[in-house]
C-alpha cells in the first residue's frame, strides 16, 4: 500500500481509461470522441503487447459495458454502450 | 507565516508532487510523445524544488520556473485532451497558476490575492464536495458509496470490494466524510482547529490513496495546505 503512494503508474493509466470512456459517453465534439477512442485503443493495445497477452497480427475491439441500478428494487442492469471497430494490434502499438 | 515563506514552501511541495507525477509518465511503457512532454516537466520541477528550498541552481528563480511549467502544461493538456488524472490534475494546474501569479504579479496586493485564492479554493474543495454528496439521496442512504465499492473501477483489490457487504459501516463512513467536509470551514476560526482539520483531511486523502489508488490526490492536495495557513494568518 505504501509503495502505491509513491508509484502507481499503471493504476493511474487505468483511471485515465475510465475518464476516456466517460468522455465517449458524453461526447461534446467529434474531436473528443476521436481522441478518446484513439487513446483507448492505443493504450489497451500497448498493455496487451507489453504483457504478451496478444498476437501482433490479431485485431483489437473495445467495448464499454455500463452497470446501473434500475427501479426501486435495486435491480442491476448491464448495457453495452459502445463497440469500436476492429483495429490491427500491430498498427496500434507502432502508432 | 509570511507570503514569501508560504509561496516557497508551496512551490517546493508542488515540485515534489510534480516529480512523482512526471516519473510515472516517464516509465518505458509510456509512448515517446508522452515522455517528451514530461521530461522537461521533471527537470523544471527539480529546479523549482531547489529554488523553493533556497538553493537555486544557475540562479533560476521560481518566478521564471513557474511560468515555464505553465507553458509546459499548455502542451500536456491537449495531449490528454484535458486532465489525465481528473481532480488531481485540476488541483495541480490551480496551484501552479496561483504560484505563477504569486511570484510574477507586479503589485503586492495582487500577489497576496493569488495565494489567498488558492487557500480559499482548498477550503471550497472540501465544502463543495460535501454539499454535492449530501444533496444526493444515494449518498445519504449509503448506496452511492456502496456502489463505488461494488461496481466502480476504483477499489484497489477484491478484498476492498468486500467492504460493500457491510452497509452499516459504509453508510457511517459516508456520513463521516460528508460531516467533515461540510464542517471544514469552521476549522478556519482558530489555528489549532485548522491544523487538526488539515491533519484529518490528509488522513482522508491517504485512505483514498490506499483504498482507491488515488495517490496523486494525496500529494497534490497537501501542497495547498501552506496557502490556507498563510490565509488564516492574513485575515484572522
Amino acid at each position: 500500500m505504501l509503495r502505491r503512494l509513491l508509484w502507481n503508474a499503471e493504476w493511474n493509466e487505468n483511471l485515465f481509461l475510465v475518464s476516456l470512456a466517460e468522455r465517449m459517453m458524453r461526447v461534446s465534439t467529434a474531436e473528443t470522441e476521436a481522441h478518446s477512442e484513439r487513446e483507448l485503443l492505443l493504450r489497451v493495445a500497448r498493455h496487451l503487447n507489453r504483457h504478451a497477452l496478444c498476437d501482433r497480427s490479431a485485431y483489437l475491439q473495445i467495448r464499454l459495458r455500463f452497470v446501473s441500478r434500475a427501479g426501486p428494487s435495486e435491480q442491476i442492469s448491464e448495457q453495452i454502450a459502445y463497440l469500436s471497430s476492429p483495429r490491427r494490434i500491430a498498427e496500434l502499438i507502432t502508432a | 507565516m509570511m507570503l514569501g515563506e508560504a509561496a516557497n514552501l508551496t512551490s517546493a511541495m508542488m515540485a515534489l508532487a510534480f516529480i512523482q507525477q512526471s516519473l510515472e509518465h516517464l516509465r518505458p511503457a509510456a509512448r515517446l510523445q508522452e515522455r517528451l512532454l514530461f521530461a522537461p516537466r521533471l527537470i523544471l520541477s527539480v529546479l523549482l524544488f531547489m529554488a523553493g528550498v533556497g538553493a537555486p541552481v544557475l540562479g533560476m528563480h521560481p518566478a521564471l520556473l513557474t511560468l515555464a511549467l505553465v507553458a509546459n502544461h499548455l502542451f500536456i493538456l491537449p495531449f490528454f485532451n484535458g486532465p489525465y488524472n481528473g481532480g488531481a490534475d485540476r488541483m495541480s494546474l490551480l496551484i501552479l497558476l496561483c504560484l505563477a501569479g504569486t511570484y510574477n504579479l507586479p503589485d503586492a496586493g495582487w500577489r497576496e490575492l493569488a495565494l489567498g485564492y488558492l487557500g480559499m479554493q482548498l477550503l471550497l474543495s472540501y465544502v463543495m464536495s460535501g454539499w454535492v454528496k449530501i444533496v444526493n439521496p444515494d449518498w445519504r442512504s449509503g448506496r452511492a458509496l456502496r456502489d463505488v465499492f461494488l461496481f466502480s473501477a476504483y477499489p484497489a483489490g477484491d478484498n476492498i470490494r468486500r467492504w460493500a457487504s457491510y452497509p452499516g459501516l459504509v453508510r457511517a463512513a459516508g456520513w463521516a466524510v460528508m460531516g467533515f467536509e461540510l464542517a471544514f470551514p469552521l476549522t478556519f476560526l482558530s489555528r489549532p482547529a485548522l491544523l487538526a482539520g488539515l491533519a484529518v483531511a490528509a488522513l482522508f486523502h491517504g485512505a483514498n490513496a490506499c483504498l482507491f489508488g488515488l495517490n496523486r490526490f494525496f500529494w497534490i492536495w497537501i501542497c495547498a495546505y501552506p496557502s490556507i495557513l498563510w490565509l488564516q494568518d492574513r485575515v484572522m
